[in-house]
């Protein structure tokens, strides 16, 4: 894997373990288009401050740089966000069938397997990927709400096949977005969308059917009134019941 | 541009020693006037507004403007897109500013969050923050004024 580049990254590093690839990314100097991995991190987090479970041993957490004017001026980079989902999905369903659930988790059945964090400035898009490959277990805390690729398929995934299946998906998918923007997503989202069909709710008040996403990637809901919203944010859950 | 927005600017109009304030972008014009004949009267407050059109969503980064009145200059910074507005890098961590703090150009102002990216929002000039004008986690729309900076300091 080492000395190995894919499609628009450079070679990447790859470290046992780390505090967190994003936050050694983040750092003014390290150089844009090369992915940080680890299998391991000891102060992994996620969305708002939130901890992201990187036990030795079970996953993939993967961090990048790009540019901003790499693409296009106008092109919305918070569509990107969506496409990320979607190579994270593609990796995934070479082991077994994953689902997106909007705008950007990778869920196999019910459960979360893979979780992605973006974060801005006024120059730089910095990426971050944690994927949850062999785990046998999770804390009860996640237990609900949690799996692995090993979990669901009672198979081993290799770490570096895994890795190079998803730079190759990434850099596909970036350099699509770059020269077409959003819109040629949009079909292979809404096929791979959690819930869609289905009722949801939004920030536990907003219900109704989920549609799909729309061209600017925002969820389309059915309100229980027939009348059709979209959500430029929020959280979306099943409704039980 | 919501109404909190301009009463917030009528409060703060109203309280400063300014006699006019004028604040002008491409969607709106707002002009406050207070006249004071003698130290014992009370101001009176006319607030003027115009708004055309909407503001769209699709649009690059605003243009940060500058609010010129012979007191003092206020740097507005504004809203590059629709999101939600977050103070802190996390809920319970220390605001990235607060009121009354002194801000360089590149310095980080808040996150707004849009389709889960996590969008920093730096100052573009070295100034005094002198008033917040969006409460921790509401949504802003693309163009909304987010902070008023003095750079006169």
């Amino acid at each position: 894997m080492e000395g190995v580049c894919v499609g628009i990254f450079s070679e990447p590093v790859i470290v046992e373990e780390v505090s967190s690839t994003q936050d050694w990314v983040k750092k003014s100097d390290f150089p844009q288009f090369k992915p940080f991995i680890a299998k391991r991190q000891t102060k992994g987090r996620g969305r708002r401050g939130k901890r992201w479970f990187s036990p030795p041993g079970g996953g993939l957490y993967l961090s990048f740089k790009l540019p901003k004017e790499f693409f296009v001026e106008g092109r919305e980079l918070s569509r990107l966000s969506l496409v990320f989902g979607l190579s994270v999905s593609q990796a995934v369903d070479t082991y077994t069938l994953s689902k997106i659930k909007w705008p950007n988790d990778v869920y196999i059945g019910e459960k979360k397997v893979a979780g992605i964090l973006i974060e801005t400035n006024s120059t730089d898009l910095v990426v971050g990927i944690g994927v949850n490959l062999n785990m046998d277990g999770f804390p009860p805390e996640l237990k609900e709400g949690a799996t692995s690729i090993y979990l669901a398929t009672q198979n081993r995934v290799d770490f570096y096949e895994f890795t190079t299946l998803l730079l190759n998906y990434l850099s596909e998918n970036i350099l699509r977005f770059r020269s077409e923007g959003f819109k040629p997503f949009v079909p292979a989202i809404n096929r791979k969308l959690l819930w869609k069909g289905k009722r949801v709710v939004v920030d536990q008040r907003e219900c109704g059917r989920l549609l799909g996403i729309n061209e600017k990637g925002l969820a389309v809901i059915k309100t229980c009134f027939g009348a059709l919203k979209t959500f430029p944010y929020g959280d979306i859950s099943l409704r039980r019941g | 541009m919501d109404k909190e927005f301009i009463k917030e600017l009528i409060k703060l109009v109203s309280s400063s020693s300014l006699t006019k304030f004028k604040l002008k972008t491409k969607d709106l014009e707002i002009k406050i006037e207070k006249e004071i004949p003698n130290a014992l009267a009370t101001p009176e407050v006319e607030a003027k507004v115009t708004q055309k059109g909407e503001f769209k969503s699709e649009k690059l980064l605003p243009p940060a403007e500058d609010v010129e009145t012979p007191e003092e200059k206020l740097h507005v910074i504004k809203s590059p897109l629709v999101g939600t507005f977050y103070r802190a890098p996390a809920p319970g961590a220390p605001p990235f500013v607060e009121e009354g703090d002194i801000v360089s150009p590149g310095q980080v102002l808040c996150i707004i969050e849009a389709l889960k990216v996590m969008n920093e929002i730096e100052s573009d000039v070295k100034g005094k923050v002198v008033k917040i004008l969006v409460e921790n986690g509401q949504p802003v729309e693309y163009g909304q004024p987010l902070f008023l900076i003095d750079t006169n300091v």
